[in-house]
């Protein structure tokens, strides 16, 4: 497995222990909003994939999804929307938006390491284009 | 594109259970209060948008954690009380009453959630109930709210004795150490006495209370106290506040009517609520007053009869105590769903355990009276054996 930068955002606490444990054996960046997430993503070039939860104060994760999308430095970084029980439409809206996938809470360690896996595959192709 | 559903594992639960504690615990703390005074607009038939999306805010993060450690109870409230925050629909007291609902089971679902597996089914009733209630529909009987007050605090946990007081008794032990059974018994009535307190402190709280309640009914109550000054023993004093509490919020659910009723009765729009204490010698009686319409004496005779009570041997006026049997209340269909509170039967057993009586005096369309006979002093079996 190779080892990723990967920024995780989210206003839970609870959430970013859980993806200290599931994520272990890559680099973990946190962010506990929007507008946090922005401010180290500007910060620091080397993250490679973000799970981004949808519902969150400040500025939520779709429009943190549209500012990733239009900005030409960050537009190819994989972002993976989170999302809970009831947020299929906005779920719909960020595939829409270009989101490269989604979990939907609860989410299992497992299920998340196959998703960076086919990432990998993704970005790659992508490159490759 | 991939998507991933599963649940954590019983493991994972159990490794971040004290984290989901310290994060979830103090939201759902917090989001009582928020929906009771929530409740209070609602009733008013008042949107309220800020405090409605902080709410939101914090029922999502309790949704969203539950939904992560896999208690599934936890997650479908959260969603429904979502729904209802989030809901177009014109706000009502029932709506409010809903708010004050999920908040209060959310609340028992976390405390309950380190004990294993949560039990679904008043989750399940919640959800329906949204449901109904969102749809407009009518399957939901509102047999009262649940009422949702800070705990009565207790008295002081310590008396305060002027030094001369001590050195007073302190002289009478000397006497009583010496065979002066008359200092004695002087010293054992002192000591009594040292341990009364008076009822104001108690009382006093019940200001809080009221207000707090007015706002749950959404309308004024006005708290009269009278006899603050009788004193009793400090441990019937400590022990005295949650019936206490408990009448006072029967009184504001079930005893004052809307103020459009009390208007076309001639009474005055902001209702009454007494509470007073009078000593008679060795007891004092404490009651809690209404101006409201009255025990309804007929659905409790009713109720009653469905309970197997045979009510035909008895006078009128005994009719109104059937309200402290057990089973009796409909408060106590609502606060057990709640998670905690008690119906008049508890009220009574609590009172009769101090060595005291509970009665109800009420007239149609005047109001309701609870009174308790208590003693003022808890004999303890040594003194009995004092000359």
């Amino acid at each position: 497995m190779k080892r990723r930068k990967i920024l995780v955002v989210d206003d839970s606490t609870l959430l970013h222990r859980m993806y200290d444990f599931m994520l272990g054996g890559h680099d973990v960046v946190h962010a506990v909003d929007g507008v946090d997430a922005l401010e180290k993503l500007a910060a620091d070039p080397a993250l490679e994939l973000v799970f981004l939860d949808i519902n969150m104060p400040r500025l939520d994760g779709l429009e943190v999804l549209k500012m990733i999308k239009a900005d030409p430095q960050l537009r190819r970084l994989p972002v993976i929307m989170v999302s809970t029980h009831g947020e299929e439409q906005d779920t719909q809206r960020a595939l829409a938006l270009g989101a490269d996938g989604y979990v939907k809470k609860p989410f299992r360690q497992d299920a998340i390491a196959q998703l960076i896996g086919t990432l990998s595959i993704a970005a790659l192709t992508r490159a490759a284009e | 594109m991939s998507t991933a559903t599963s649940g954590v594992s019983l493991d994972e639960t159990a490794r971040f259970l004290p984290h989901f504690l310290e994060e979830t615990g103090p939201i759902v703390d917090g989001l009582g209060a928020a929906m009771v005074a929530l409740e209070a607009r609602w009733i008013a038939g008042e949107r309220d948008v800020a405090a409605e999306r902080r709410a939101l805010g914090d029922v999502h993060t309790i949704k969203g954690n539950g939904a992560m450690m896999g208690f599934d109870p936890i997650q479908q409230v959260a969603h429904a009380l979502e729904d209802l925050l989030d809901a177009a629909t014109p706000v009502d007291a029932r709506a409010g009453a809903l708010l004050v609902r999920g908040a209060d089971l959310l609340q028992a679902l976390v405390q309950a959630c380190d004990g294993g597996v949560l039990d679904p089914a008043p989750g399940a009733a919640y959800v329906a109930d949204v449901a109904a209630a969102l749809a407009g529909t009518d399957d939901v009987i509102v047999v009262a709210r649940p009422l949702r007050l800070s705990p009565v605090g207790k008295a002081a946990d310590s008396i305060r004795v002027p030094f001369q007081r001590l050195d007073d008794l302190t002289a009478l032990a000397a006497h009583a150490a010496g065979g002066d059974l008359a200092a004695a018994r002087v010293l054992h009535r002192a000591l009594v006495e040292l341990r009364h307190v008076s009822l104001a402190g108690l009382f006093d709280r019940f200001g809080r209370h009221v207000r707090e309640l007015a706002r749950v009914i959404g309308q004024p109550l006005e708290l009269a106290i009278r006899g603050g000054d009788a004193t009793v023993d400090k441990a019937i004093a400590d022990r005295l506040g949650e019936p206490l509490l408990h009448v006072v919020r029967n009184a504001a659910a079930h005893g004052v009517e809307p103020p459009a009723e009390r208007a076309a009765t001639g009474k005055t729009a902001v209702a009454t609520i007494a509470i007073s204490a009078e000593a008679r010698g060795n007891r004092v009686v404490v009651s809690v007053a209404d101006d409201g319409r009255g025990l309804d004496v007929d659905a409790i005779v009713a109720r009653a009869r469905r309970l197997g009570v045979d009510t035909s041997t008895l006078p009128p006026h005994e009719l109104a105590q059937l309200v402290f049997l057990p089973g009796l209340s409909t408060a106590r269909r609502v606060s057990s769903l709640a998670g905690r509170g008690v119906g008049l039967d508890v009220v009574a057993t609590a009172i009769r355990a101090l060595g005291g009586a509970v009665g109800v005096v009420s007239t149609p369309g005047q109001g309701a009276r609870f009174w308790f006979d208590l003693p003022r002093t808890l004999t303890s079996p040594d003194s009995r054996n004092l000359p």
